[in-house]
């Protein structure tokens, strides 16, 4: 009863770790940046949630199309930026970039909502009662929509031609471009798409998460290890081994203690790397 | 020739920044003061005596900070309406402000500020580890403290003379212990089980430490899940999970007021306890405006004040005039604080830091001279508050009823699984 | 001036400059207040660390956001030693560094091993620096989450370095900060500094020049861990505690590095000049602000982007790139613009290896050019200058 218990919560929340390791997956591989603010975006769908409900009383669902062409834009220019530093002053740019990106809407968030963290108790739409515990429907639309979205970038990235040229930027950008391919619009596009996805995800997990300023940090780490562990670019992996990764925390959890939740990212990179000694690479 | 332009110019800037910046930085970290009964840098005046306010003003502990200040400043405000402190010739309390940030490293930064704005006592802290550095300096230097919020038993454990706690991790398990009690007896529990979690921080582990300690006394309560999470931890399922595990009679969490809060939505929504009661540290108004009817059942440790004597009517007016609202959270404490201080200073009838801390070791605070409890209050040996108060209440069906102490009692314990 | 005279001059202009430095912050801060100097001691408490971090970027081009732990170890070590057996902290300031290293170890092998570059290293060693808190709470001698207190001792002695004013503080932080500016100064000179750079530039003609890569690459690591500790020891027994979160919360794991990366790795000195102006414009900030909740993380993260889109370099690498293009024909500098040819002493660029890493690049400071990123792109054949 117990497991049955940590099992569903795992799956849940593996699902919707999924969902951001799929968006920072497709940044990573296939616009090449490691966007270091990705689970901070994250963050801001979960307070843009938060204060949709609180002060104008919309409901997450109908938040979601706005926040859409909100991430849209946003993700366009920080694309922009990335670019252009990225660009200029090589890789450390982008990681410059990436790291004022999260600093800056740490810092923002704080400023704007407090330390304090937040609940959002008032979204209820019911339950579903296995293994003794009710599982609030919210958590289940929002693992459902993970999953749809995550499998609709898979699908969208392997069989139509949009998808055929983000992947063909992927594995080799000049070629890519010799054939075609505006690499410049595919990265572009990568990007935006990553940062769509994570605030949407966001949004969906606002009303059964306690909100913090700084959760974009925790977002990221478990993200990398999802990322490193499925592959870099791999977004069924990303998928698998967010819900891996999500069962084995609550199971350690509520076995063991909750630090553990803190040392499997770091347990999955040095795994990875006793197991494969090479490098990390795309 | 080659090194030495460059260098010698980036060591030029690298002074004239820093010496720049040292020479105004005699005005930093003094914040203004706060609403009534301040007037700006009054410390050279002959007629006013400082008090500094060392406190976390921003950061995750301002929240509880707002009201310490009002309630500080409605305590000055009634003894300079009252004619200030009669033994200095009517020399009025001006309040001064320190922000400590909520960060500890601070707390030795703000403290040598306050102590070079002339502060002849201090009041304030609400993080432990501030409070500890803060208080080191201030010791050195003479200057009393009367701590609120660093509520860590190693603050008065170093043996200060001269720092004071109005209440300790121990007081408050103290508190939580009686409450127990008071549980086990009206549920007729025999051998009383437990579910607890413990936020691991040093507030939470204190706690835990302390309580424990009361509890291996007669080993009445048995402990039978205990899960620590860390700082930080905002997704408490496992936690809850782990709690109603054993199915306990009574579900405790030692961590902060939000953690409380984050729990009772678990357990009403997802885990479904049949434990009697829930014990944390959330906070009635903030929990019950989240949860809405999700809070019923749910127990609430309370320092305002009951009764209406004139004391707390004036303190409750000054401290609209101060704030514009009612009082809530800390404003009890900060005007205990000052209004000790301000008995302190009386009693020494000196500034000097010595002669005060000695004054707050001995002083009485009862109806006379400003409490507003309905019990009168002294300062322990060590420095800690005896006996503090605390009263407990219960959302009955969304309404906030007193459930103890006897003297108060408004209606009995309903069980939290409804 | 002839030629060996003005070398001669010049090799100990950094030093003559240095002593001055170090005379102003010895006698400048007495004029200060109190709250002056808490200030001062926070800011060359983060430049210590934030040399820590320059000095692992700056020389090999790694991005570790593990140094905050190192620190950490200064500050438990020099607390738990001065509890349990009394000793002082000043011998802390030496054993806290060989713990430092020990422990940096295997830091060291995965951050290395990573590989990926800068941003991956970024990740990992966050990593590391977020899993080590929970460790540090499991360790039960170590005060768990609550940390260790200092014993106040009834008397106060020199040798358990707790003084009533802070000005000795600072006047320490400042004669490690100047001894590590020193050290750093020294390195670049030095023939370390020479294989650091070419590793940085290109690894593979370094490892075909002889240069042993692996160990040198642990070695640096673990040099910048050793410069970390002490920091935290000196801050510990200021604040006479430690604790996990005053050295590995959320925000000091991000406040040294921003304060590194403003300052920039291009020169010794620049943390110093980043932490001085961050921590006074925080202080500035906040004042301003009142009571803002955020000022500090806002603070520090404007400051971070501003230097971003502006400085990428961070102040001392503008400052670099400046002194370089004011004097392109002077200096020994390997020029970043054209081909690549260093155009004084015998340094000569060939494709791709620096041949010059057996010594005959006698330009010594201006070397440190080269340790800096520029614009120049990789074009077959000839070297760029790192």
């Amino acid at each position: 009863m117990y497991f049955g218990q940590l099992l569903v919560l795992g799956l849940l929340d593996g699902a919707v770790l999924s969902l951001v390791a799929t968006g920072f997956t497709l940044v990573l591989g296939v616009g090449k940046i490691a966007n270091f603010a990705h689970g901070a975006f994250v963050a801001v769908g979960m307070y843009l949630g938060y204060e949709a409900y609180v002060a104008w009383h919309i409901s997450p669902y109908l938040t979601l199309l706005p926040a859409l062409v909100f991430f849209a834009l946003i993700g366009w220019a920080v694309a922009e930026v990335f670019e252009q530093r990225g660009r200029k002053v090589g890789e450390v740019g982008e990681l410059l970039v990436g790291l004022a990106l999260l600093l800056l809407i740490n810092g923002l968030l704080e400023l704007f909502f407090t330390d304090n963290p937040k609940t959002l108790s008032g979204v209820n739409i019911g339950g579903v009662g296995v293994f003794g515990i009710t599982i609030q429907l919210t958590q289940i639309v929002a693992g459902i929509f993970a999953f749809a979205l995550a499998g609709g970038l898979h699908v969208f990235i392997h069989t139509s031609r949009w998808g055929r040229a983000l992947r063909a930027t992927a594995e080799d950008p000049t070629v890519a471009g010799l054939y075609g391919v505006r690499v410049p619009v595919a990265q572009r596009a990568a990007v935006t798409l990553s940062i769509i996805v994570a605030g949407l995800a966001g949004v969906m997990i606002a009303p059964f998460t306690v909100l913090t300023p700084d959760i974009g940090t925790t977002f990221l780490i478990s993200a990398f290890a999802v990322v490193v562990l499925g592959g870099i670019g791999n977004t069924q992996g990303a998928v698998l081994a967010g819900l891996f990764v999500g069962v084995v925390d609550s199971l350690a959890a509520g076995y063991l203690s909750s630090y553990w939740t803190t040392l499997t990212p770091l347990i999955i990179i040095l795994g990875y790397l006793l197991i494969r000694p090479g490098r990390v690479t795309a | 020739m080659t090194a030495k332009r460059p260098f010698i110019a980036g060591l030029g800037a690298a002074c004239v920044l820093a010496l720049a910046a040292c020479s105004s930085s005699g005005s930093t970290s003094a914040s203004s003061t706060s609403g009534t009964g301040s007037a700006s840098n009054a410390s050279t005046s002959t007629k006013s005596v400082t008090v500094c306010e060392v406190t976390d003003l921003s950061g995750s502990q301002d929240v509880l900070t707002v009201s310490e200040a009002g309630g500080g400043a409605a305590a000055a405000s009634i003894i300079n309406a009252a004619g200030g402190i009669k033994s200095l010739g009517g020399a009025k309390i001006v309040i001064k402000k320190f922000d400590t940030q909520s960060n500890p490293t601070m707390g030795s930064t703000e403290a040598n500020a306050a102590v070079s704005a002339g502060c002849k006592a201090i009041f304030g802290g609400e993080i432990t580890d501030t409070v500890m550095a803060g208080t080191l300096v201030t010791h050195r230097s003479g200057i009393p403290w009367v701590d609120i919020g660093g509520i860590g038993d190693a603050v008065h454990e170093r043996g200060f003379n001269d720092v004071f706690q109005l209440l300790t991790t121990t007081s408050l398990a103290q508190g939580y212990m009686d409450e127990l009690q008071q549980v086990a007896t009206q549920f007729h529990l025999s051998h009383p089980t437990i579910g607890l979690s413990v936020s691991d921080t040093t507030y939470g582990q204190d706690f835990y430490t302390a309580w424990t300690k009361l509890n291996s006394a007669t080993h009445q309560f048995k402990v039978v899940s205990n899960v620590s999470y860390p700082l930080g931890t905002t997704d408490l399922s496992s936690v809850a999970a782990r709690m109603v595990s054993q199915k306990p009679d009574i579900l405790f969490n030692m961590g902060y007021p939000p953690d409380g809060i984050a729990l009772t939505s678990l357990f009403k929504k997802t885990f479904h306890t049949s434990a009697v009661a829930f014990f944390s540290t959330a906070e009635a108004p903030v929990a019950m405006s989240q949860l809405g009817s999700l809070a019923d059942g749910q127990l609430f440790e309370n320092t305002a004040p009951p009764g209406t004597s004139a004391n707390l009517s004036a303190f409750n007016s000054a401290y609209k005039t101060a704030t514009g609202q009612a009082p809530a959270i800390e404003a009890w404490e900060g005007y205990t604080a000052v209004a000790f201080i301000g008995a302190a200073l009386e009693k020494a009838g000196s500034t000097s830091g010595p002669a005060i801390a000695a004054a707050l070791h001995s002083v009485t605070l009862n109806s006379s001279n400003g409490d507003i409890y309905p019990q009168d209050l002294t300062f322990a040996s060590d420095g800690v508050l005896n006996t503090p108060p605390t009263y407990w209440q219960q959302d009955q069906a969304g309404k906030l009823l007193f459930v103890a102490p006897a003297s108060l009692k408004q209606a009995s314990l309903i069980s939290y699984a409804g | 001036m002839n030629k060996r005279a003005a070398e001669f001059v010049s090799s100990y202009q950094g030093m003559i400059a240095l002593l001055a430095l170090l005379v102003v912050l010895w006698f400048a801060p007495s004029a200060l207040s109190a709250a002056g100097l808490s200030t001062l001691v926070l800011a060359l408490f983060y430049a210590i660390g934030g040399v820590s971090f320059n000095f692992l970027y700056g020389s090999l081009g790694i991005f570790s956001l593990a140094q905050p732990v190192f620190i950490a170890v200064g500050g438990y070590t020099s607390i738990f030693l001065f509890n349990r057996f009394g000793v002082s902290p000043w011998l802390s300031l030496l054993i806290a560094p060989v713990i430092a290293a020990i422990l940096a170890l295997p830091v060291a092998l995965v951050a290395t091993r990573i590989g990926g570059g800068a941003v991956l290293t970024a990740l990992v060693t966050l990593i590391i620096a977020e899993a080590v808190t929970p460790i540090l709470i499991a360790i039960t001698p170590l005060g768990g989450a609550i940390g260790l207190y200092a014993k106040s001792p009834p008397v106060i002695t020199f040798g358990d370095m707790q003084f009533a004013s802070g000005l000795t503080y600072v006047r320490i932080l400042a004669v490690i900060n100047v001894l590590f500016i020193a050290f750093w100064m020294w390195w670049k000179r030095s023939r370390f500094g020479l294989f650091t750079a070419a590793i940085k530039d290109s690894p593979e003609a370094a490892e075909a020049a002889g240069i042993a890569n692996g160990r040198l690459r642990l070695s640096v690591f673990l040099i910048a861990a050793m410069l970390a500790a002490p920091a935290g020891v000196i801050f510990a027994q200021y604040n006479l505690l430690t604790s996990p979160d005053i050295f590995l919360g959320g925000t000091a794991l991000f406040q040294i590095i921003t304060i590194a990366l403003v300052g920039g790795a291009a020169r010794p000195w620049g943390s110093l000049v980043g932490a001085l102006l961050i921590v006074y414009v925080a202080q500035e900030v906040s004042n301003l602000s009142g009571s803002n909740p955020a000022a500090e993380p806002v603070t520090f993260a404007g400051v971070f982007v501003i230097m971003v889109l502006i400085v990428p370099r961070g102040l001392s690498g503008t400052w670099a790139r400046v002194v370089a293009q004011r004097r392109p024909d002077r200096g020994g500098a390997l020029s970043a613009i054209g081909d690549g040819t260093a155009r004084s002493g015998s340094a000569q660029a060939h494709s791709g290896t620096v041949s010059a890493a057996g010594g005959t690049v006698s330009a010594g400071s201006e070397t440190s050019v080269a340790s800096e990123q520029t614009d120049a792109q990789v074009v077959p054949g000839q070297t760029r200058p790192t």
